[in-house]
This record gives structure tokens, sequence and C-alpha cells, in this order.
């Protein structure tokens, strides 16, 4: 090292420490502190009303807990489940968001990895079209098509007599049809990453299209279905808009529905709001920790739904 | 976890084209495997997603019911609605503020936690949101921004501050309701010059003097003690006088004279004002509403009460209601309704950042995470300062991903609804809706017009063309 | 309604039971001759479902045992008009039924569906005043019998307030209520806590005061749109509700206040739960309020004493009390004080079958209404029901101004299809600002929102 290199090496380290000194860290981490505490703020307020009579809800800020813990009671709770399983009640809404949801997840998630090998892996022409048409179809608001399949429920249902509209079938075609485009499109990108040569050498020793995609893809494609699997529960977990056009008018509903109804309602309670909310959040919540490193692959994979 | 490990933006493969020889071999009975597993998925694709979409559009140009076809008038009738205007004014505020708010919020805090040592837990914390379904952070977030101050905590925590700099009387105005302290003066007292309460007449030293006010309520009668008013008896030297509540329920319409069952005002700070304005001395009523001037000396006063004992409190904002942020007072309706911006806008687009800030922190913070090192660090031994760097390198390298989530939460908006249905109050519905909003309700309540629906859900559509064609303009290339 | 409170449900369920037992006997005076013994069965339909449902089949208990007759009843909750309408074109109708409008009436009337009643029901026609026949005569034949009705005309007070203020009688003319709003200002009471939500409760308010103004009439003719919405008994409408609302110092929490003021919120601000002081004194909706105001505290009792005679108080813990007052005519308008707003349920009958001749004679009577009267949340426009049978002074009050209802008319908005929720964003317009420019302005858009959804 020469000596030029030599002085120039103290020079270049203090003006690298002359630049990393900025607003002091203790700084840094109490702007951060705030804005965390800032935002679990409002779930905890939503715990903590849920947590308190109603009475008290008008009379004093769900923070006053704070000087007075006593007021914390599990009433409001016992009080809902009690209730047992009456229709439109809080237990029979979370069972009907269940009946949605898993039936939907599940069928998202396998008939997307089954489109998304046969245009990864398939070789007949108009494969890239379709690719091209599903990355279309992700941006598609479902308000375009909320009418017509009323519409064809109904056909379907002077044709056959059963209609689906006002039922949880219903609502899960509905549901899965606007979660395909994005489960084809993650699961394409992943069957993408595979090499080929494993395909290729099942191939010559005579596998099928369906031992391939069962014993090679599928297994491989686990941890990108299990993020599809969990985005996908999540979405459909926390829709309204579908299970009102489809569910609105009927005896079982979701989660949703239940806290719309609740404050609309004539007879709104904040104990009934600020429980079922806490009961809705609580279950996405659950999916959300114990799967996290699925859940965020998930959402970054494909960041446009 | 959040940390996260993912293919980093760019590397969305199509299809690899197969090779002519994959191709040739053996037409469709070959391919008939493949096929099948396409099967399911294009089927269900066709029905719900590609055969509506074009159904929608039939839809439009059709009736309420859907069966005889009106041509435009749908379009037309959209168009000349006043309150549309409202509708497509409040899409724009959503478009133009939120999509930029919320990348800019995703990068500050993206930035912030790479500094920190605990940055998985603030992660994480502001990432949870997201799980939450609109509907239960519309009620969150309602509940937070509610106009009384004991269930609200954004009026509870102003209200906190205001009371500390501006402490409330004990008698305050309610000036939610336009109270002010004109209203209070019921006999012998007036708003003098200096705008506050005084006598009507003067006094000098051996006088009485007797006010009465209304409109003070019995909670803080009771609260301060308030005893029956005792009509003050005169002193030479002095000022002597009582302030008592001209009200008796037994004979309600009478005013100007102490009843038995009136009571004084007790704690009120008085002044006494001397003919040339200056402060001759200073009394307080008592529990009867009694006070006196000791030894005041020579010449003509007027008692004035001190206007702190009127400091109205802060009573809430009503942030969820529709006043506008615009100074749009003076304009005729269909101006109103272009440039509004309503409160309840704002409080909205907060509770939605809530939700999806940590959406754009955790991409935009991958995005971070995968940027070269050694660029950067060449910079710095080139001696660029950290905010150079980060202008000048950073943010240009970061812009493919700063555009993603720009793009993706621009959709998102566009169909806003949740949140808009279930966190305007009532009242506030009509000011604050959205075209999805106005999709449904023309659709799927009261009669239900499906022309008019469909022909909004086209023009949703339509709006969400360019976002479609910019991401796959993106994934070609 | 989608949501009535599951446990409330339960429990109604328990207290009909109870009260069946313990009223089952108290039929009224009636003149209506017991049912002879027919049997066989009959169909009949009506909205009631959940809770009323039982509360309306145990009022029909007695006349299946004394007539022997079958009731084979179907609730049709908010569809009634639709269902018999599409059973009376598939021809399939119910034997009796009864509709939750008179426009229904009308029209089934005038296609033959249904049969005129007058030769069935004899003198039991007088058991209602002419105001209510009138609504369901047809080229002067009379073809329903009304069974149910509700007042949309009452004001809700919270008597602890109006004596803290020293009212010692409610206001009886609409200049009394603008005296009393100033004397419940001076006492530092907030006279009004004015329910707003999407407007309904506006609209409400105002269709009342167009009653009270313009009389049963003219209201009639302004909802079925033969008067335009320009028309000057809706301008001094507007200036007669400006006059209290207008002013903000009348209204709680000024009008942002207000317009944060949803239903139910708004009737617990005058009646909350225990821990929380009343805010205002005065709250306007229909009788459906007292169910709010006894569920939130067992406490309250209806009239102007508490529980046990004592004096009411505004603290819910104690002996807190709820009354209303009949909506005030100005004095100028006196004629109009009779003039009635509200809902009601009327029995028609489309099969003439012997069964269904017997049922529609016991509806006319006031047997059923008294037991139904009994278990609560029912009033009756039927003069032969004792006011015995209503459990407090308050709901006695309530039937007695549907008995003696001089005009009944039933309310405006509903009857203005798809427009409607315009009218009720109209309403929240004037209270936003109640400028006498403003109100032009309003006029002329309902004018032109009228004309576009009612199609003339």
């Amino acid at each position: 090292m020469s000596a030029v290199q030599a002085a120039a090496q103290p020079v270049a380290a203090r003006r690298r420490s002359r630049f990393r000194i900025r607003p002091a860290k203790w700084l840094l981490n109490i702007v951060v502190i705030l804005v965390a505490a800032f935002w679990l703020m409002p779930t905890i307020g939503l715990a903590i009303i849920s947590l308190r009579p109603e009475s008290l809800f008008q009379q004093s800020g769900w923070w006053t807990v704070l000087s007075a813990p006593s007021q914390l009671t599990l009433q409001n709770y016992q009080t809902l489940f009690s209730q047992g399983l009456i229709s439109g009640g809080l237990l029979d809404s979370l069972l009907t968001s269940a009946e949605i949801t898993v039936p939907s997840t599940l069928l998202v998630t396998i008939i997307s990895s089954l489109t998304a090998y046969s245009i990864a892996f398939g070789r007949w022409r108009g494969r890239t079209l379709c690719f091209f048409i599903i990355i279309g179809l992700m941006v598609v608001p479902v308000q375009v098509a909320l009418i017509p399949v009323v519409q064809l429920y109904r056909a379907f249902g002077s044709l056959t007599g059963f209609n689906p509209f006002g039922t949880v079938l219903g609502v899960i075609i509905f549901h899965v049809a606007f979660g395909l485009p994005f489960g084809i499109f993650l699961m394409n990108n992943f069957y993408g990453g595979l090499p080929r040569e494993l395909l290729e050498a099942a191939r010559i020793d005579g596998a099928g299209e369906w031992r391939l995609f069962s014993r090679i893809v599928l297994p491989l494609g686990l941890p990108a279905a299990a993020s599809l699997a969990i985005f996908q529960f999540i979405w459909v977990w926390n829709d309204l808009l579908v299970a009102l056009v489809f569910l609105g008018a009927s005896k079982h509903f979701p989660l949703t529905i239940f806290l719309f109804d609740q404050i609309r309602t004539l007879a709104a309670n904040y104990w009934i709001i600020s429980t079922g909310g806490m009961v809705s959040i609580l279950v996405p919540l659950i999916v959300f920790f114990s799967f996290q490193r699925y859940f965020v692959r998930g959402v970054l994979a494909g960041a446009v739904k | 976890m959040i940390e996260a490990e993912v293919q980093p933006k760019g590397a969305v493969t199509p299809p690899a084209k197969s090779s002519r020889a994959e191709r040739s071999g053996g037409g469709w009975r070959s391919h008939l495997g493949s096929l099948a597993f396409l099967a399911p998925g294009a089927v269900w694709l066709l029905a719900i997603t590609i055969y509506p979409l074009v159904a929608t559009v039939r839809n439009s140009l059709y009736d309420a019911s859907a069966t005889n076809f009106v041509g435009l008038d749908n379009y037309k009738a959209i168009f000349t609605t006043a309150t549309i205007l409202t509708t497509f004014r409040n899409n724009v505020i959503w478009v133009v503020v939120f999509p930029f708010l919320v990348t800019f919020v995703g990068l500050v805090y993206a930035v912030l936690s790479e500094r920190i040592r605990w940055s998985t837990a603030f992660k994480t914390i502001i990432f949870v949101p997201i799980v939450f379904s609109a509907t239960a952070s519309a009620l969150i977030w309602r509940s937070i921004f509610d106009l009384d101050p004991h269930v609200g905590v954004v009026n509870a925590a102003i209200q906190t501050a205001s009371d500390w700099f501006n402490p409330p009387g004990l008698y305050p105005i309610d000036t939610s309701t336009g109270q002010t302290v004109a209203h209070l003066a019921s006999s012998g007292v007036a708003i003098g010059t200096g705008g506050n309460l005084q006598s009507t007449t003067s006094v000098s030293a051996g006088d009485t003097v007797e006010l009465g006010l209304i409109g003070i309520s019995p909670t803080t009668l009771s609260t301060l003690g308030a005893q029956s008013a005792i009509e003050p008896s005169s002193s030479q030297k002095d000022i002597t006088g009582l302030v008592w509540r001209d009200f008796s329920p037994a004979n309600p319409s009478v005013r100007g004279v102490v009843q038995p069952d009136e009571v004084g005002l007790p704690s009120l700070q008085l002044s006494l004002l001397a003919a040339d304005g200056s402060t001759a001395g200073t009394a307080t009523t008592d529990a009867h509403g009694d006070f006196r001037f000791s030894n005041v000396g020579s010449g003509t006063f007027r008692v004035e009460i001190a206007p702190h004992n009127f400091q109205a409190g802060f009573t809430g904002t009503f942030w969820l209601g529709t006043q506008s942020l615009t100074p749009t007072s003076g304009l005729n309706r269909t101006e109103q309704a272009l440039f509004n911006v309503p409160l309840v806008d704002l409080a909205m687009i907060v509770a939605y950042l809530w939700i999806w800030a940590g959406f754009a922190m955790v991409v935009i913070g991958a995005g971070l995470a995968a940027l070269d090192r050694d660029v950067l660090e060449a910079a710095r031994i080139d001696g660029a300062g950290e905010w150079a760097t980060f202008r000048r390198i950073t943010m240009p390298m970061l812009s493919p991903v700063l555009i993603v989530v720009l793009v993706t939460m621009l959709i998102n908006v566009l169909k806003i609804f949740d949140i808009i249905i279930n966190m305007a109050p009532g009242s506030s519905q009509e000011e604050a809706q959205t075209l999805a909003v106005v999709m449904y309700n023309s659709g799927f309540t009261g009669l239900g017009n499906w022309g008019l629906a469909s022909a909004i859900a086209v023009i949703l559509f339509i709006l969400v063309v360019p976002a479609m064609v910019s991401n796959l303009s993106r994934i070609r290339g | 309604m989608k949501h009535i409170g599951n446990v409330g449900l339960i429990a109604a369920g328990a207290v009909v039971v109870l009260a069946v037992g313990a009223c089952g006997g108290s039929s009224g005076n009636g003149s209506s001759s017991p049912a002879t013994q027919v049997g066989g069965s009959a169909t009949l339909w009506a909205e009631w479902t959940s809770t009323e449902q039982q509360d309306f089949l145990a009022s029909l208990a007695p006349f299946e045992s004394q007539s022997g007759v079958t009731i084979n009843y179907s609730g049709k909750g908010n569809n009634t008009d639709t269902a018999i309408a599409s059973a009376v074109a598939g021809g399939a109708p119910p034997d009796v039924a009864l509709v939750p409008d008179p426009a229904t009436v009308q029209t089934l009337a005038s296609k033959g569906s249904i049969k005129p009643l007058d030769s069935i029901l004899g003198n039991l026609t007088s058991n209602y005043g002419s105001a209510w026949n009138q609504l369901v005569t047809a080229n002067g034949k009379l073809y329903g019998v009304w069974f149910k009705g509700a007042n949309k005309n009452t004001i809700w007070y919270n008597p602890a307030e109006f004596n803290a203020a020293g009212i010692t009688s409610p206001p009886a003319t609409w200049e009394d209520l603008i005296k009393d709003a100033g004397t419940l200002k001076a006492a530092g009471i907030a006279p009004f806590s004015l329910c707003t939500d999407i407007g309904w409760p506006m609209a409400d308010f105002w269709q009342n005061v167009y009653l009270k103004t313009a009389g049963a009439q003219a209201y009639n003719a302004l909802a079925a749109h033969t008067t335009k919405w320009t028309d000057p008994t809706v301008t001094t409408a507007f200036t007669t509700f400006g006059q209290l609302v207008g002013d903000p110092t009348n209204l709680l929490g000024g009008v942002q206040g207000s317009l944060s003021n949803n239903y139910p919120d708004c009737v617990d601000k005058v009646f909350p739960k225990p821990g929380t002081q009343p805010k205002a004194a005065m709250v306007f909706e229909g009788d459906f309020v007292t169910s709010e105001i006894t569920a939130n505290s067992s406490n309250y009792t209806g009239g102007t004493t508490g529980a046990g005679g004592a004096a009411c108080t505004t603290d819910a813990s104690k002996t807190p009390c709820y009354n209303f007052f009949n909506f005030p005519a100005p004095a100028a308008n006196s004629a109009n004080q009779g003039a009635v707003q509200g809902a009601g349920d009327v029995a028609i009958m489309l099969n003439d079958t012997p069964q269904a001749e017997a049922l529609i004679k016991y509806l006319a009577g006031p047997q059923g209404a008294s037991i139904w009267a009994h278990l609560g949340g029912f009033a009756s426009p039927n003069n032969k029901v004792p006011s015995s049978s209503y459990p407090d002074s308050v709901t006695q009050a309530d039937a007695k101004a549907l008995v003696d209802a001089t005009g009944f008319v039933f309310s405006l908005d509903d009857l203005q299809g798809t427009w409607e929720k315009n009218m009720w964003q109209d309403m929240l317009d004037f209270l936003r600002n109640p400028s006498s420019t403003n109100i032009t302005a309003i006029q002329a858009k309902m004018e032109q929102e009228a004309t576009t959804g009612l199609g003339h």
C-alpha cells in the first residue's frame, strides 16, 4: 500500500464516519416507537372496548381503563357466545365465514396449480396468450361480473331447479373465479423457476401428465401453494361486497355482513360491534402469525391484486 | 419473516416458448393431458369472469330489469345526475391523494426500519392491519373519530390539549350550538364596550346591583354547589351585589326578579370597571351568588363578569362529517359538488392508510433489501452524502418498486367500497360515496337498476384499463 | 327488520307464554259476539314474524277455540304486498291477509280480488272512526278492517327535564313548542336531540309539520304528486320546520352534532342508560322509540310519575320516566290537530268462505286486539278496545290518538318509491342550510326528483 493510499484511507474513513453521524439514534428510536404505538392503538382500543361493559361506552373513553383496570370483563363475549348458533348471530356468522372461505381457498389453490401447470409445462399453442389474458384478468374489478352472474345463477336455477343465488355455494363459485387469475399467476411464476430437466427426465421415464403433476410439481410447489392459500384465505374471509350481493338477504351470512348489519341496524350497540370485530380479526390474525412467511411471500409475489 | 425472501419484481416469467420440436409432436391428442389440466380453470374463468364482462357491457345498454334496449340512456343518466359529480370528485380525491401518500409513508417506514434494531417487530406491527377486513377497520376508526370526546380518541386528545392551553371556565358556553355569552344575559346585564357582560347601570359606593343570567345548566349548578340566591344588602363604602340564575321552575316566564326557588351563581370572577375603563377591583361570588367590592372610593363603576368564566371547552369536531376542507361555501351546488373536500374523506384516507402502509412498507423494504449494495458503497467512498445518495441513486433504483406500489394502490382505490359504507355515517354517505358504492346502491338496493349499475361497472372497468395495460407491458418487456 | 336482538327474542318468547297465561281471560266488553262453531280451516297471511308472530297468534287463540277454525298462518315480512300480488295472479290467494298499506287494498278492490265487507260486519263498522274506514273504502264499499296501528305523530320528552324547566304541561300548539324550547334553553337544557341518520327521521319530522300545517287532504295530494313540491304549502312547511331546526341553539350539538346523531343514539341522549345524564329534553320519532327506551333500562316508567309514584328523576338508575305529546299544529291550523300520521295493518278477505268471514268478524272486534295490547308493542285504532288493555298510560294515550284521529295518513316518504332516498338527502340539505334561498332551491330539486322518480 502506497503512502498516498495509506493517507487516503483515514481521510475516507473520517469522511464516512462524519456522514454516518445522523440524527441521534435515540431520536430515531423515539420516532419509531411513537409510530408503532400509534399503529397499535386502534386495535388495542377495539379490544378494550369489547372488554368493557356497554354502559361505560358513552361515559368514558376506553383509555380510562388504564387507571381503572377493574372495568375489564369478558361479559360481552360470554353473552354473544352463549347465544349459540342462532341464525344471524355471531357464531353462526363465524361458521358461515368458514364455510365460504375454506372451500374457496382449497379450490383456488388446486385449480390454480392445475392451470399454471398447463401453462408452464404444456406445449400447446396459445399458452402465452392465455398467460397474458390471466394478467389482464387480475385487475378486473368484481363489479363487472356481479349482475351477469346473478342472472346466470337464475338461468341455471330455472333450468335445473337449483339456483345458487343466496347460497354459500354461489359465493364460493364467484370467489374462486376472481381468485384464479392471481393464483395462476403466482403458481406459474413459481413453476417457471423449477428445473425443466427434472420433468424431462420423468417424461423420458414414461410418466404421464398426472403423475408429473402430482408426484413432482405439486410437492415442489407446496411453498408457493401455501402462500397462495393463505393470501386467498384472508382475502375471502374479509370480503364484504360479494357476500352482500349474494347472501345479503339470506338467513346465514358471514362475519363481514354481521358487522355491516350491526353498524347499520336500528338497535346498534357498540358492545356487539366491538366484540364481533375482535372475533372477526382474530381468525386472520391467527392465520397470519402462524404462516407469516408464506403470507408475506404471497403479498410480495403479486403486488397487483 | 417480513424480511422477505422474494423474487424481485423483474423476475416474472412468461411461459417459455416451446421449441419447434416440442410443438410439432403429435397435434391435439398429445396435448390432451395438459389441456385437461387447463380445462377447469378455463371454464371457470370463461363462465364467471370473461362472459360476465361482455354481459355487463350488454346490460349497460338495457334498462333497469335488463330486458329492454335503451342504448346510451344509462350513460346519459349517469353524467347528468347531480350526485355523480360528487361521486367522481370523491374518486378523484382518493386516486390523487392515496396512492402517493401510502407510497411515501411506506418508503419512510421502510427506510426507518432499516436503521433500527427491532425492525422485525416494528414491521409486524405496521403490517398486521392488512389482515383485518376493511369492515373491521372501518368500525375501529369510526369510534376513533367519534364526535364525543368521551368516546373518540382524536377529539379526546384535542380536548386534553385544548383544556391545557385554554382551560374552560366554570360556566363554559357551548360553541357547538352557536351559543354566545350574549345569550346568557337576562336582566341587569348586557354586552358592554369591550365585548364582555357588564351591568347595565352604573353604580357607586353604597349601591347594590343584581345581575341575572340564564342558560346555565342544572348540572353545572349542582357541580358548583349553588345555593339559593340571597338579595344583597347595601353597605356604605362598598358595592355589593348578586349574580344569580334568573330562572324559576315555578314561574318560568318571569325574569328580572329574584324568586324563592332561584339560585345564585357561585365562583364567578368579577371586575369593577371605573368610568375610564380601568379595573378598580375584583371579587368572586360566594355560594349564594353574592359578592362585595370593598372600599371602592368615589366615582361610578360598572360590574363586569370576566370572560374567562365562560371560556368554552372543546366539544369535538365532526371528523366524519361533510364540512369541506376547501373554502367552497360561497359556490353554487354544482361547483360545490366538484370542489368540496369533505372532512370524512380525510378521515377515511387516514383509516385506509393505517391498513395499507404496511403493504407499501414491506414491498419497498424488499426492494431496498435487493438493492445493489456495491453501487451505494461506491457512492459513499466517492464522498456522496447520505441524502444525495438517497436522492440520486437509491430512489431511481427503487423506482420500479415504487411504481408497482403506486399502481397496485391506484387499482385498489378505484374500487374502494367497504371502508366507505361502513365508516361514513348516514348523513355523510352521499357526500362520501364513490363509484363502487353507487354501483352497489343502484344495482342491489331498493328496486335495483341493473342497467345503471352495469353502466357504472363498465366505467369502473374502463378506468382500470390503463393499469391493466401498464402491467401487461411491464411483464412483457 | 333484519335484526331483532337475539337474546331479546328468547326473552320475548318467554314473556309471551307467561303473559298469555296471565291475560288470556281479559277480553274486552266487545260488541262482537263470540264466534259460533264453524270448524274447518283458513289460510292467513300477514307481515309478522318471530316475536310479533307469536303475539299475533296469541291474539287469535280465542277465535280458534271458540269457532273451531284452524288457522294456517304464514308471515311474509317486508314482502307481504308482493307475495299477495303474486298469489292473486297465480290464482291461489290466502283466505284472509293483513296488508301494511291501504294503497294495496285499493288496488286489489279495483281488480275485484277482495270482497266487500259491509254485509259481513254489519254494525261492527262503527268500531272504527270514519278516518280509518275511509282509507279502505272503494266505490262506497268497505273492504278492510284495521287491526293494528302505529302512531308516528309523537314527540317524546323526558318529564324530569320538563319539570326542571318548569314546564308543567306539554305544548299544545307549534308556537307553544317553540316557546317551551326557549324556556328549556333559559333553564340551560338543550331542547331537542335531532335524529338525522341518512335523513329518514328528518323526513318523518317534516311530514308531520306538513300534515299539521296543510292538512290530511293536502298531504295525500302531495304524496301522490298531484300537488307539486314547488307549492307554497311546501314552502310553509319548510319555513315552519325551520323555526325549530333552523336555530342551532335548539339542537343538541348544533348542526354538526345533529348530523352525527344516528338513530337510536339520538333517543339515548334523552333517555340514557344508567350512569349517564340526559343531554336533551325532547326527541321526535314514532312510537317504536319505546322499545329503545325500555331496553336502555327497565327503570323507565311511561307517564309523568316514576316507578311507585315517585317523582321522575333525570338519573336513569333511580325512577326515570318517558312520555310523549301529540305533534302540535300551529294555532292557526288547529283543525289539523287531530290528523295523525302513522302506519297500520288492515285485514282483507280474498276468499269468501265461512271461516274467512268468521275470522274477519273476530278481527273487527276488540278481543284479539286486547290480547296483543296487553303484551305490549301494539296499538289498535279499534274504539272498542278498552284502555285497560294497554300496559301503561303512554300506550293508552298512543292508542287514543289513533282512535280519535280525524284524519289518518301514511308515511309520505314510503310512498315515493325510487326517489325516497333523495328526499331524505334533501332534508339533510335543508338542515345544513335552512335559508329561504336554499328552501327554494331544494323545492325545485325535489320537484325534479319526484317527477323522474314517480314518472309523473
